[in-house]
């Protein structure tokens, strides 16, 4: 990770385990939610933890080793920034077969759930390459920064459309 | 699911946009050594001039 860890006190999450997971998740969220860094939680289908990790200013770095527990699991973290699923996000739940993922913004929380007929993860990135090709050449042309960036930021919406994602938008 | 990665990044707001101002940077270093490079000088044309001095 080209940066160190931004110290968040991982210890303070307070964490009760008599919650069903959908409870147990909107009680971790809220108590993410306004951390100035990523934080990431993993859950098993019956609510264990599997995985819990402070992020740096740019990247929650996750091992291989925690990647194995991924499929079927529950991953939430928060944006600190408030805004939607990242390009990033969408892949992670795809290529690591992930049950849900979560990201906070705010008052709200994004879910994303795997489809009845599994993730296609093929799919996903035939549209993502597509699609980031088109703004890289139409950035090659007007060299405009921000409408490229805009563009991207807007890239995972315009996944899950046209990808038909199941996302809802839950209030904390 | 793929082989298991070593570790995976999953990237931050600010480190999504980092990535990918690094991807416009190099795009721009490609155009800019393209249009840096120096004509290729035509051999009529400097015929052409000779002549004419």
């Amino acid at each position: 990770m080209p940066d160190t860890p931004v110290a968040f006190d991982l210890a303070g999450i307070r964490l009760d385990f008599t919650l069903p997971l959908p409870e147990l998740l909107r009680s971790v969220e809220r108590q993410i939610a306004r951390a100035g860094v990523e934080v990431g939680f993993v859950f098993g289908a019956s609510g264990q933890l599997l995985v819990q990790r402070v992020g740096s200013a740019t990247a929650i770095r996750f091992t291989g080793h925690e990647l194995s527990l991924m499929p079927g699991a529950t991953l939430t973290h928060n944006h600190p920034r408030r805004g939607y699923f990242s390009a990033e996000d969408l892949l992670l739940a795809h290529q690591f077969d992930l049950w849900q993922l979560n990201a906070v913004a705010g008052r709200y929380v994004y879910q994303l759930t795997r489809p009845v007929a599994g993730w296609d993860e093929a799919g996903l990135q035939a549209f993502l390459e597509s699609e980031t090709r088109k703004i890289m050449r139409q950035f090659a042309q007007d060299r405009n920064r921000p409408a490229a960036q805009a563009k991207r930021n807007a890239l995972a919406q315009k996944a899950v459309k046209a990808l038909s994602l199941n996302v809802d938008k839950v209030l904390l | 699911m793929n082989k298991l990665p070593e570790f995976y990044d999953l990237l931050t707001e600010q480190g999504s946009a980092e990535a990918m101002e690094r991807r416009l940077d190099a795009i721009e270093r490609e155009l800019g050594s393209v249009r840096l490079r120096p004509a290729r000088r035509r051999k009529g044309v400097q015929g052409k001039m000779k002549k004419a001095a």
